[in-house]
Protein backbone atom coordinates (compact mmCIF):
# COMPACT_ATOMS: atom_id res chain seq x y z
CA UNK A 1 0.00 0.00 0.00
CA UNK A 2 2.91 2.35 0.83
CA UNK A 3 4.13 1.92 -2.79
CA UNK A 4 0.84 3.00 -4.30
CA UNK A 5 0.52 6.01 -1.77
CA UNK A 6 4.09 7.22 -2.57
CA UNK A 7 2.77 6.86 -6.60
CA UNK A 8 -0.82 8.80 -5.75
CA UNK A 9 1.70 11.50 -3.94
CA UNK A 10 3.97 11.67 -6.82
CA UNK A 11 0.66 12.22 -9.44
CA UNK A 12 -0.98 14.41 -6.93
CA UNK A 13 2.15 16.42 -6.94
CA UNK A 14 2.26 16.77 -10.49
CA UNK A 15 -1.06 17.75 -11.12
CA UNK A 16 -0.85 20.60 -8.34
CA UNK A 17 2.59 21.47 -9.93
CA UNK A 18 0.49 21.91 -12.83
CA UNK A 19 -2.17 23.83 -11.26
CA UNK A 20 0.34 25.94 -9.98
CA UNK A 21 2.21 26.63 -13.20
CA UNK A 22 -0.53 27.00 -14.90
CA UNK A 23 -1.37 29.96 -12.38
CA UNK A 24 1.58 31.75 -12.28
CA UNK A 25 2.45 31.40 -16.02
CA UNK A 26 -0.46 32.90 -17.74
CA UNK A 27 -1.87 36.00 -16.80
CA UNK A 28 -5.80 36.66 -17.00
CA UNK A 29 -6.83 37.77 -19.60
CA UNK A 30 -9.78 40.30 -19.79
CA UNK A 31 -11.61 39.12 -22.72
CA UNK A 32 -14.50 41.84 -22.53
CA UNK A 33 -12.15 44.68 -22.21
CA UNK A 34 -12.03 47.52 -24.90
CA UNK A 35 -8.70 47.33 -25.51
CA UNK A 36 -8.05 43.97 -25.70
CA UNK A 37 -8.15 43.29 -29.40
CA UNK A 38 -5.60 45.97 -29.22
CA UNK A 39 -3.23 44.39 -26.84
CA UNK A 40 -3.50 40.72 -28.19
CA UNK A 41 -3.13 40.04 -31.72
CA UNK A 42 -4.45 37.25 -33.27
CA UNK A 43 -1.29 35.47 -33.40
CA UNK A 44 -0.32 36.17 -29.51
CA UNK A 45 -3.72 34.50 -28.43
CA UNK A 46 -3.18 31.45 -30.79
CA UNK A 47 0.09 31.29 -29.23
CA UNK A 48 -1.47 30.99 -25.70
CA UNK A 49 -4.40 28.96 -26.74
CA UNK A 50 -1.62 26.27 -28.14
CA UNK A 51 -0.01 26.78 -24.76
CA UNK A 52 -3.04 25.66 -22.79
CA UNK A 53 -4.02 23.23 -25.03
CA UNK A 54 -0.72 22.00 -24.90
CA UNK A 55 -1.22 21.54 -20.43
CA UNK A 56 -4.46 20.57 -20.47
CA UNK A 57 -3.35 17.37 -23.05
CA UNK A 58 0.08 16.93 -20.30
CA UNK A 59 -3.44 17.18 -17.64
CA UNK A 60 -5.23 14.44 -19.39
CA UNK A 61 -2.48 12.33 -19.69
CA UNK A 62 -1.18 12.17 -16.06
CA UNK A 63 -4.57 11.29 -15.22
CA UNK A 64 -4.72 8.58 -17.12
CA UNK A 65 -1.44 7.41 -16.13
CA UNK A 66 -2.45 7.88 -12.09
CA UNK A 67 -5.75 5.72 -13.38
CA UNK A 68 -3.46 3.37 -15.25
CA UNK A 69 -1.44 2.80 -12.28
CA UNK A 70 -4.15 2.15 -10.27
CA UNK A 71 -5.58 -0.01 -11.77
CA UNK A 72 -1.94 -2.21 -12.14
CA UNK A 73 -1.74 -2.41 -8.54
CA UNK A 74 -2.70 -5.64 -7.49
CA UNK A 75 -4.71 -6.90 -4.73
CA UNK A 76 -2.19 -8.40 -2.43
CA UNK A 77 -2.54 -10.29 1.12
CA UNK A 78 -0.24 -13.00 3.02
CA UNK A 79 -1.52 -16.30 3.74
CA UNK A 80 0.51 -19.52 5.12
CA UNK A 81 1.45 -23.10 3.28
CA UNK A 82 1.85 -26.26 5.65
CA UNK A 83 2.23 -28.86 2.15
CA UNK A 84 3.46 -29.12 -0.97
CA UNK A 85 1.08 -31.89 -2.37
CA UNK A 86 3.64 -34.17 -2.76
CA UNK A 87 3.54 -37.13 -0.48
CA UNK A 88 7.36 -37.68 -1.29
CA UNK A 89 8.28 -34.49 0.51
CA UNK A 90 7.65 -32.80 3.76
CA UNK A 91 7.94 -29.13 4.52
CA UNK A 92 9.53 -28.87 7.67
CA UNK A 93 7.82 -25.71 8.67
CA UNK A 94 4.72 -23.63 7.71
CA UNK A 95 5.65 -20.94 5.09
CA UNK A 96 4.50 -17.28 4.10
CA UNK A 97 3.12 -17.00 0.64
CA UNK A 98 2.32 -13.43 -1.26
CA UNK A 99 -1.20 -13.48 -3.23
CA UNK A 100 -1.59 -10.94 -5.80
CA UNK A 101 -4.82 -10.66 -7.53
CA UNK A 102 -4.45 -8.13 -10.64
CA UNK A 103 -7.25 -6.18 -12.14
CA UNK A 104 -7.32 -8.66 -15.70
CA UNK A 105 -8.24 -11.70 -13.36
CA UNK A 106 -4.97 -13.36 -13.00
CA UNK A 107 -4.06 -14.43 -9.19
CA UNK A 108 -0.45 -15.28 -8.86
CA UNK A 109 1.24 -17.21 -5.89
CA UNK A 110 4.54 -16.25 -4.76
CA UNK A 111 7.77 -16.96 -2.83
CA UNK A 112 9.85 -14.10 -3.10
CA UNK A 113 12.77 -15.31 -1.21
CA UNK A 114 13.16 -17.90 -3.74
CA UNK A 115 11.78 -16.12 -6.50
CA UNK A 116 9.12 -18.66 -7.58
CA UNK A 117 5.77 -18.28 -8.87
CA UNK A 118 2.42 -20.13 -9.72
CA UNK A 119 -0.41 -18.67 -11.71
CA UNK A 120 -3.88 -18.93 -11.59
CA UNK A 121 -7.70 -17.84 -11.57
CA UNK A 122 -8.37 -18.91 -8.52
CA UNK A 123 -6.35 -18.75 -5.49
CA UNK A 124 -5.79 -22.07 -4.58
CA UNK A 125 -5.23 -23.01 -8.32
CA UNK A 126 -2.23 -20.60 -8.35
CA UNK A 127 -1.36 -21.50 -4.67
CA UNK A 128 -0.76 -25.21 -6.13
CA UNK A 129 1.01 -24.36 -9.63
CA UNK A 130 3.57 -22.54 -6.46
CA UNK A 131 4.16 -25.93 -4.46
CA UNK A 132 4.48 -27.20 -7.85
CA UNK A 133 6.72 -24.50 -8.96
CA UNK A 134 8.85 -24.41 -5.49
CA UNK A 135 9.49 -28.79 -5.80
CA UNK A 136 10.81 -28.36 -9.53
CA UNK A 137 13.35 -25.71 -8.05
CA UNK A 138 14.01 -27.85 -4.84
CA UNK A 139 14.50 -30.72 -7.39
CA UNK A 140 16.50 -28.92 -9.97
CA UNK A 141 19.14 -27.55 -7.46
CA UNK A 142 19.37 -30.24 -5.55
CA UNK A 143 20.36 -32.58 -8.51
CA UNK A 144 23.11 -29.73 -10.20
CA UNK A 145 26.28 -29.00 -9.23
CA UNK A 146 27.14 -26.57 -7.20
CA UNK A 147 29.82 -25.43 -9.09
CA UNK A 148 27.52 -24.30 -11.89
CA UNK A 149 25.56 -22.41 -9.81
CA UNK A 150 25.75 -18.71 -9.37
CA UNK A 151 25.08 -16.32 -6.11
CA UNK A 152 21.06 -16.25 -6.10
CA UNK A 153 20.57 -20.04 -6.84
CA UNK A 154 22.93 -21.19 -4.17
CA UNK A 155 21.46 -18.93 -1.94
CA UNK A 156 17.88 -20.40 -3.09
CA UNK A 157 18.99 -23.65 -2.10
CA UNK A 158 20.26 -23.05 1.16
CA UNK A 159 16.43 -21.22 1.83
CA UNK A 160 15.03 -24.66 0.32
CA UNK A 161 17.00 -26.91 2.02
CA UNK A 162 15.97 -25.73 5.60
CA UNK A 163 11.95 -26.38 4.51
CA UNK A 164 12.08 -29.12 2.79
CA UNK A 165 13.17 -32.70 3.17
CA UNK A 166 12.66 -35.25 0.49
CA UNK A 167 11.07 -38.68 2.12
CA UNK B 1 7.85 1.19 -28.04
CA UNK B 2 5.02 -1.35 -27.79
CA UNK B 3 3.94 -1.25 -23.55
CA UNK B 4 4.85 -3.75 -22.03
CA UNK B 5 1.06 -4.94 -21.35
CA UNK B 6 0.47 -6.17 -25.04
CA UNK B 7 3.57 -7.97 -25.06
CA UNK B 8 2.83 -11.31 -26.50
CA UNK B 9 4.95 -15.00 -26.16
CA UNK B 10 6.28 -13.99 -29.38
CA UNK B 11 7.66 -10.74 -28.23
CA UNK B 12 9.13 -12.55 -24.91
CA UNK B 13 11.16 -15.38 -27.31
CA UNK B 14 12.32 -12.99 -29.58
CA UNK B 15 13.36 -10.41 -27.14
CA UNK B 16 14.59 -12.27 -24.40
CA UNK B 17 14.91 -16.06 -25.13
CA UNK B 18 16.90 -15.56 -28.01
CA UNK B 19 18.86 -12.50 -27.56
CA UNK B 20 19.90 -13.11 -24.33
CA UNK B 21 21.08 -17.07 -25.11
CA UNK B 22 19.28 -18.15 -22.53
CA UNK B 23 19.22 -21.99 -21.52
CA UNK B 24 16.41 -23.83 -21.22
CA UNK B 25 16.30 -26.49 -18.12
CA UNK B 26 12.96 -29.21 -17.28
CA UNK B 27 10.13 -28.65 -15.35
CA UNK B 28 9.01 -31.98 -14.31
CA UNK B 29 5.56 -30.66 -12.92
CA UNK B 30 4.95 -27.09 -14.47
CA UNK B 31 3.54 -26.34 -17.72
CA UNK B 32 5.71 -23.60 -18.36
CA UNK B 33 8.97 -23.49 -19.95
CA UNK B 34 11.85 -22.52 -17.62
CA UNK B 35 15.15 -20.82 -18.61
CA UNK B 36 18.76 -20.01 -16.97
CA UNK B 37 20.54 -17.18 -17.65
CA UNK B 38 24.32 -17.81 -17.13
CA UNK B 39 26.82 -15.55 -16.16
CA UNK B 40 30.39 -16.59 -16.49
CA UNK B 41 29.37 -20.27 -17.29
CA UNK B 42 27.06 -20.27 -13.91
CA UNK B 43 23.41 -20.01 -13.48
CA UNK B 44 22.62 -16.93 -12.70
CA UNK B 45 18.96 -16.04 -13.00
CA UNK B 46 15.71 -18.52 -13.18
CA UNK B 47 13.29 -17.61 -15.66
CA UNK B 48 9.58 -18.94 -16.20
CA UNK B 49 7.98 -18.17 -19.75
CA UNK B 50 4.71 -18.65 -20.96
CA UNK B 51 4.27 -21.41 -23.47
CA UNK B 52 4.73 -20.89 -27.02
CA UNK B 53 1.45 -22.29 -28.03
CA UNK B 54 0.14 -18.53 -26.63
CA UNK B 55 1.63 -17.13 -29.82
CA UNK B 56 0.47 -13.94 -30.30
CA UNK B 57 -1.71 -13.41 -27.50
CA UNK B 58 -1.41 -11.14 -24.88
CA UNK B 59 0.23 -12.32 -21.45
CA UNK B 60 -1.05 -11.70 -17.77
CA UNK B 61 -0.01 -8.31 -16.14
CA UNK B 62 0.72 -10.48 -13.02
CA UNK B 63 2.95 -12.99 -15.26
CA UNK B 64 4.94 -9.92 -17.08
CA UNK B 65 5.78 -8.79 -13.73
CA UNK B 66 7.26 -12.05 -12.79
CA UNK B 67 9.11 -12.19 -15.92
CA UNK B 68 10.33 -8.59 -15.38
CA UNK B 69 11.47 -9.46 -11.93
CA UNK B 70 13.13 -12.63 -12.44
CA UNK B 71 15.67 -10.48 -15.34
CA UNK B 72 15.68 -7.21 -12.40
CA UNK B 73 14.59 -5.39 -14.50
CA UNK B 74 12.73 -1.55 -14.04
CA UNK B 75 9.34 -1.34 -16.63
CA UNK B 76 11.05 1.01 -18.52
CA UNK B 77 14.27 -1.44 -19.11
CA UNK B 78 11.80 -4.51 -19.69
CA UNK B 79 10.12 -2.78 -22.38
CA UNK B 80 13.54 -1.93 -23.84
CA UNK B 81 15.15 -4.83 -23.50
CA UNK B 82 12.06 -6.61 -25.49
CA UNK B 83 11.96 -4.00 -27.98
CA UNK B 84 15.35 -4.54 -28.94
CA UNK B 85 16.92 -1.14 -27.35
CA UNK B 86 18.61 -2.63 -24.72
CA UNK B 87 21.40 -5.18 -26.02
CA UNK B 88 22.82 -8.66 -24.80
CA UNK B 89 25.99 -6.45 -23.45
CA UNK B 90 23.95 -3.83 -22.07
CA UNK B 91 21.86 -6.37 -20.13
CA UNK B 92 24.65 -8.34 -18.98
CA UNK B 93 26.20 -5.11 -17.46
CA UNK B 94 23.18 -4.24 -15.49
CA UNK B 95 23.31 -7.85 -13.99
CA UNK B 96 26.59 -7.81 -13.01
CA UNK B 97 25.98 -4.77 -11.36
CA UNK B 98 22.76 -5.70 -9.90
CA UNK B 99 23.89 -8.95 -8.56
CA UNK B 100 26.70 -7.54 -6.82
CA UNK B 101 24.85 -5.13 -4.89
Amino acid sequence: MSKNRGKITSVQQDIEDFEVTSQTEFPHIDFTGEDFVGKHAEGTIQSEISQLTERVETLTNLTGQFYTEINEQPAKWVTQIYDLGDESYILKEPILILIEEYSDDSIIARFPEVEVFGEGVTDSEAISNLKNSILDLYDELTETDSDTLGKLPKMWLRILDRIITKV
Amino acid sequence: MKPWKNLTANDLYKGIVRKLSLEPTKSKRGREPIYWYLLDGKKALRISMPNLHGGSGSITTGYLKQIRMALKLKTREFEELVDCVLKAEGFEAKIRDRLDN
